[in-house]
């Protein structure tokens, strides 16, 4: 599914804090935003994931303008289409791994598909190589099984647009790019995935990188 | 362990204050030449008092969940004895204004119900407590 | 398992602990002060019905037991002549007049608890007749007696007296004052009863056992009199020396200090609700803050705000409630079996609440404390919506 961000700006108190960025993101592209702190990354993320409104422009996902949305359908956006991943790790402290993975269908009440998504999710687990974690909770993760248990989650509901914020920060090598390629593959299906990130590792997998201070597009 | 030294110390102190209430704290009137009503109440509560805090100690000393939530249904039981013998059994004297009918009587109203109310509840909590182990030992 | 998370994320021990003692302890302290609120107020207009008379007349030097008669309802030994109650209804400007007699503190039969023995006159009494609740003879003779609310009658309706059984003809309201332990009798029954009393051997005083005395008349005055001028008439008539009470003077007095009793009880309650109320919302926001993150992940994951609520503040709802009930039957506990003492402490008549009060009492507070713990437990979710779901992610300092 495409998503399209059209003139969108952000700006609180005279201070502006994302400059107006006009960009499409296609299906089946992989697409890095980067840029220096304090560009406005995360803020796009979360605009473009209708989880902020923007001051000035608007999103289109598909060819519905999700800006003015009602809350009950944008729930259901993002109940169904759209997988967050947020940059700082927060989980339902007293729920295991495994309950927090399925936390998307628990929300939007999946009683009747309940073996479905457990099977999906200890499979993303297995994918992500904490499936040992399953019946653990939270505070007994580390940094990158937590974030690996938050992509798992995120995409439970099989969205159509991943977005992922800062998924490798402080994370060592190997499970920065264990992340990554599970990114990759994931776009492999279809889907749109934009990842905001000043880890340049993240550009061996992009499709598509955006400088999100010059404006600019570049395929990689 | 806390919820077996938490019932038995309400138990005991409920037995103490069946004991006392009548008593001491809110005594029924002085037994003048003629034994009154509330004279024969006060001695039955001291035995059922003590039959309370017994139970109470039974509670801490027995471990078996099973006979401990007999000895609260037991309990419930003594509790509605503690209002029953000034209210019916043993009765008080008739005017509302004596001690016996103004204080003691309130007294136990509270402390019967209460313990009426803490032994039910005990008794619930570990049959249903005891049924769900036994049936996670089966399907286990 | 989706089943089990999904209770899980309903019941939060801490807010459920913080929310159910304070609505507890509120709804115990808020029952019983309109409990015993409502029981003052209704022992206040029992006080306008007993002060029945504008004049009591008693003898001189008696004044200040008489005032205890009427606020207290205890009784006096004192004694008059019958003429004073013939003179008194001769007099100008008096409307009615009745006559009683008191004899103190008599054991019954019933236990060694002490009965208060009345006589009156059933033909021309204003003052008993307003309070009889039931009635079972039309006229009562000289072997029946009317009881008060708290005398407990022996099976087939009777009572027994100085070994003598009575027929019960009449039975009084609850008063909250020892007007409910007293007998009344004609005073047709005054020579037998005193005759047995003393076969008994209840002590008497010469006076108690002459005939023709009484211990005070009740007067009503006339309209357009003035009640002491008519008092002073009475007084320059009769050779006796008599006293007089005013016992609409004493209810106002009375009326005044329950009224200083009401506003403690208000101010105390008042106090207690706006500080219990403003601890429900400090650990509210403070619960807001624990679990701000939790909820902004709910609504990242697709949940409306409705869904947030129900799985948030439904708990709270039931919580509240339950803290309701709770409160509401330790309130009651206490303040309804020890009414009789309540009212005996306060000196004041104080009779307690009936059964369908207390019921009606019980729910409004429960819907009460349902609707704190529902509004509180709104706090975190209101304060969530005033933010985007993004911002209430971060990290406080990130």
């Amino acid at each position: 599914m495409e998503i399209q961000a059209v003139n969108v700006g952000m700006k609180f108190k005279n201070r502006v804090i994302l400059d107006n960025q006009n960009i499409t993101f296609q299906s089946g592209k992989l697409t890095v935003i980067t840029g220096p702190s304090g560009s406005g990354k995360s803020t796009l993320l979360a605009i473009l994931g209708g989880y902020m409104k923007p001051t000035i422009g608007h999103v289109k996902i598909g060819e519905k303008d999700i800006t003015g949305l009602k809350e009950k359908e944008l729930a259901l956006l993002h109940a169904n289409n759209i997988g967050y991943l947020p940059q700082w790790n927060v989980m339902l402290k007293k729920s295991s791994v495994l309950e927090n993975v399925i936390l998307p269908a628990i929300i939007n009440d999946e009683k009747k598909h309940e073996g479905e998504y457990l099977e999906k999710a200890i499979e993303h687990l297995n994918a992500l190589g904490i499936e040992e974690q399953k019946d653990n909770y939270p505070y007994e993760l580390s940094g990158g099984e937590l974030k690996r248990a938050s992509l798992a989650r995120a995409l439970i509901m099989e969205p159509d647009i991943l977005i992922a914020d800062e998924p490798t920060t402080g994370l060592d090598a190997v499970t920065a790019t264990r992340i990554l390629e599970y990114m990759a593959d994931y776009t492999a299906r279809g889907k749109t995935v934009i990842i905001a990130t000043h880890d340049d590792k993240a550009h061996d997998y992009a499709d598509v990188i955006y400088d999100l201070a010059i404006k600019n597009v570049y395929n990689a | 362990m806390k919820n077996r030294l938490a019932v038995s110390l309400i138990y005991i102190i409920a037995g103490l204050l069946v004991i006392l209430i009548p008593t001491v704290l809110l005594p029924v009137c002085g037994a003048s030449e003629k034994k009154m009503a509330c004279h024969y109440t006060k001695q039955a509560e001291i035995g059922v008092g003590a039959i309370i805090i017994f139970s109470g100690i039974a509670v801490l000393l027995l471990g078996n969940e099973l006979i401990r939530a007999g000895i609260s249904l037991y309990q419930a039981a003594i509790a509605v004895l503690v209002v029953l013998l000034p209210a019916k059994l043993t009765g008080l004297c008739k005017m509302s204004e004596m001690s016996c009918r103004a204080k003691t009587y309130p007294g136990l109203i509270v402390i019967g119900v209460l313990l009426f109310v803490v032994s039910v509840a005990e008794f619930i909590y570990l049959f249903v407590k005891n049924g769900k182990d036994n049936h996670d030992k089966e399907s286990a | 398992m989706i089943k089990k998370v999904l209770k899980q994320l309903q019941r939060n021990k801490l807010q459920s602990v913080f929310l159910f003692v304070p609505v507890f302890i509120l709804s115990a302290i808020l029952f019983g002060s309109v409990v015993i609120d409502t029981g003052l107020k209704e022992g206040t207009k029992n006080l306008e019905k007993r002060m029945g008379a504008d004049l009591m007349i008693v003898p001189q030097g008696e004044k200040d037991l008489a005032g205890s008669i009427i606020s207290e309802g205890a009784r006096g030994t004192f004694y008059l002549e019958r003429s004073v109650y013939d003179i008194a209804l001769k007099t100008k400007g008096v409307a009615a007049a009745t006559p009683q007699f008191f004899l103190k503190s008599l054991a019954a039969d019933c236990c060694s608890s002490e009965v208060e023995i009345v006589f009156y006159e059933p033909k021309t009494d204003f003052i008993i007749h307003p309070w009889i609740s039931k009635e079972y003879e039309k006229q009562q003779d000289k072997n029946e007696v009317v009881v008060g609310s708290s005398i407990n009658e022996e099976e087939g309706g009777v009572i027994k007296l100085f070994g003598r059984q009575y027929k019960i003809a009449a039975r009084m309201a609850k008063t909250g004052t020892s007007l409910d332990s007293s007998v009344y009798f004609t005073f047709e029954s005054m020579d037998t009863v005193i005759n047995d009393a003393i076969n008994k051997g209840s002590f008497l005083t010469k006076q108690q056992t002459k005939s023709d005395i009484i211990s005070s008349v009740f007067v009503n005055v006339s309209e357009g009199y003035d009640e002491s001028e008519v008092f002073e008439n009475i007084k320059n008539n009769t050779t006796q020396k008599i006293d007089v009470v005013y016992p609409k003077q004493i209810e106002k007095n009375i009326s005044v200090s329950i009224d200083g009793i009401y506003s403690a009880l208000h101010m105390v309650s008042t106090v207690t609700l706006v500080l219990i109320f403003v601890i429900l919302i400090c650990v509210n926001i403070i619960i807001a803050n624990e679990r701000k993150r939790e909820i902004a992940l709910f609504g990242i994951v697709g949940a409306t705000k409705k869904k947030i609520i129900n799985m948030v503040c439904l708990q709270s709802l039931f919580v509240g409630a339950a803290g309701g009930i709770a409160g509401g039957l330790l309130g009651a506990l206490f303040t309804i079996p020890f009414g009789d003492y309540i009212g005996m402490k306060l000196d004041m008549p104080y009779p307690g609440p009936a059964a369908l009060e207390t019921v009606l009492l019980l729910v409004i507070i429960t819907v009460i404390a349902a609707g704190i713990g529902f509004v509180t437990s709104l706090i975190p979710v209101w304060r969530l919506s005033q933010i985007a779901p993004y911002t209430a992610l971060r990290r406080d300092g990130d």
